[in-house]
């Protein structure tokens, strides 16, 4: 055996590990070797060092010290019991609290156009992909003829009427007027929403005109006189126009507002069978009875020439018209509209819809009324559409 | 808390060489039995206990803390254990596993783990030299072995092993665990044991004579 060899089975040996032969070469080994015996007392004696550190107890109370935190819930089980139990008690509230959170927050965001203006504005996606999930159907509300209005006196925040106008305007004109794309039409409801805000004010005469609907330029009114005054005269009866290609993008028909009307005051100043009357008219317009809808229009304005929902049902007039392809009709209605209400808040909704129709029918004056509603009317929501429309059909 | 519910562990061989003489205790503390988990606590305290003073180089603190929650670790993977096993062998391959991951938490990341951090002049989680240990901690290194201070060279050697080669040394030459138990708690082949031991010894012989002359 080598020194080599036996210092290789110190460890066995210090463990007794060895036997036999093994154990008999390594022992004769040591006994003639001088400097492995050293090596062997040297290895024997840091080893026995090592096990004469021994083993050490750890501080009085320890196993109390365990035993109270075994009884103490792991973390995970804190949670678990914090969140869960009683179960039969927590899931249901925690259930209503997410409901109402969630509530909340939908109501937050759909009453507060400001701040759902100011999201999509800061926003730089594409506006389509910006709108298309709030184009999702609204639950169903109930028709709006039915509901007389209510209120009299005062005005309610106007933040109401976009939500009660976004869910009447769910219904498409489905065979009469081909369906826009999501994105107009929400944005139309939008646009629609506005006028009819402003169809409110002008009956309430309380509220302050929204500045999103006034012209850029020049004193209420003054621009859509002038737009009135530039925009092409109408094709003559019977002249020969162009094909009419497809329509363009087309706000979504008629408007009804149930809650809008709610929020139309002074009904003392308007007598029932005007209620009755523009009620029955819009209820027909949203069922898409065109044709009832604008015999009820038409009586409307003539029973009650002074009503303030006049600018508003002569919209809508047209609206019928032009959800009939009857465009040269329709766009005598918007013109009236422009001409009659000049410092109407709905003037850029009357020109867009107005340029929607002269497209319809293939005349390229649409295409100034459009620029003229962006330049016009850039904060009103019509200019966004206005702006699509240009890109796609007036380059 | 266990689980009330855990079913009784099979009896035990009656062989004398696999008695586990803490079936009836582990049984009872399956069963939500306090009392029982304290006297196993109680039994293995000690070795959990010097197991992690070793590993973490002496310091007692840090060494209770370890072993509190070796011991918790283990009471709450009772209703886990299946008996194949003694509760010896398993609170010991727990007690290694959980030794091992909290020094190599320590040095990835030595300020977080441990309660004063690594040594200052630590490198790569290793304790420094034992010479600069004993000239920071005390007069002269002579002056400690002029008083039989060989323990705490001792200890400090040991620390500077390897986390393999100091575990496996100190499971064999302080524990008394036979090779088999080492190899079934640290999860190796015995002819591994044997060999990483050798090695271990003989490195901590290099180092202990200098300091044994």
């Amino acid at each position: 055996m080598t020194c080599d060899e036996a210092r290789g089975a110190f460890s066995d040996l210090y463990d007794d590990a060895l036997s036999g032969a093994a154990l008999v070469t390594i022992t004769q080994h040591l006994a003639t070797c001088p400097a492995c015996r050293a090596e062997w007392a040297s290895f024997r004696n840091a080893m026995q060092a090592v096990s004469d550190l021994g083993g050490a107890e750890p501080s009085p109370g320890f196993a109390d010290r365990v035993r109270l935190r075994a009884d103490e819930p792991s973390w995970s089980d804190r949670v678990v019991r914090w969140l869960f139990v009683p179960l039969g008690v927590k899931v249901p509230i925690q259930a209503v609290a997410l409901a109402l959170l969630a509530f909340a927050g939908l109501l937050l965001y759909q009453r507060s156009p400001e701040l759902r203006r100011g999201v999509e504005s800061q926003s730089a996606e594409p506006l389509v992909a910006r709108e298309a999930p709030a184009a999702k159907p609204a639950p169903a509300v109930p028709p709006p003829a039915e509901e007389p209005p209510k209120k009299t006196a005062s005005v309610k925040p106007q933040q109401e009427a976009p939500k009660s106008v976004r869910t009447e305007r769910q219904a498409p004109p489905t065979e009469k007027f081909p369906t826009p794309p999501q994105a107009r039409l929400k944005a139309g409801k939008d646009g629609a929403a506005a006028d009819l805000r402003d169809e409110a004010k002008e009956a309430g005469k309380a509220a302050e005109p929204s500045r999103d609907f006034r012209p850029k330029t020049g004193e209420p009114g003054a621009a859509g006189r002038r737009l009135l005054q530039s925009a092409p005269p109408q094709a003559e009866p019977g002249r020969a126009l162009a094909p009419a290609p497809p329509p363009v993008t087309s706000p979504a028909p008629a408007p009804s507002a149930p809650a809008v009307e709610k929020e139309i005051p002074s009904v003392s100043t308007v007598g029932k069978s005007a209620d009755e009357r523009f009620s029955a008219a819009v209820a027909d317009l949203e069922r898409q009875r065109y044709d009832q809808a604008i015999d009820g229009l038409r009586a409307f304005i003539a029973e009650h020439p002074r009503d303030a929902r006049v600018p508003g049902a002569r919209l809508r007039l047209a609206d019928a018209y032009m959800a009939q392809q009857r465009h040269r009709e329709a766009i005598a209605e918007y013109e009236a509209v422009a001409r009659e209400f000049p410092n109407s808040p709905i003037i850029p909704s009357a020109l867009y819809r107005q340029a929607q129709s002269r497209l319809a029918l293939g005349d390229r004056a649409g295409c100034q009324l459009l620029r003229d509603v962006t330049d016009h009317y850039p904060q009103a929501p019509e200019a966004d559409l206005a702006r699509e429309v240009l890109s796609t059909r007036c380059p | 808390m266990l689980d009330a519910e855990a079913p009784a562990l099979p009896a035990p061989a009656s062989s004398g060489a696999t008695v586990d003489k803490d079936h009836g205790l582990v049984n009872r503390a399956r069963g939500g039995d306090a009392e029982a988990f304290e006297a196993l606590v109680r039994r293995y305290q000690g070795w959990v206990f010097t197991l992690a003073l070793r590993m973490l180089g002496g310091d007692r603190a840090e060494a209770e803390d370890m072993a509190q929650e070796i011991f918790l670790k283990a009471y709450r993977g009772l209703k886990r254990f299946r008996g194949a096993s003694r509760y010896s062998t398993w609170l010991y391959a727990i007690a290694t596993h959980h030794c091992l991951n909290h020094l190599h938490a320590r040095r990835r990341w030595p300020l977080q783990s441990g309660r004063g951090g690594a040594h200052p002049n630590a490198t790569g989680g290793n304790p420094p030299p034992v010479v600069d240990r004993l000239a920071d901690e005390t007069p002269r290194a002579d002056a400690l072995l002029e008083r039989a201070d060989l323990s705490r060279i001792v200890q400090a050697e040991l620390a500077h092993l390897t986390e393999d080669h100091r575990i496996i040394l100190v499971l064999r030459d302080i524990q008394g665990l036979s090779y088999e138990e080492i190899a079934e708690s640290l999860g190796l082949e015995l002819g591994t044991v044997r060999s990483r031991l050798y090695r271990a010894r003989m490195e901590m012989k290099a180092r202990l004579t200098p300091h044994l002359k």
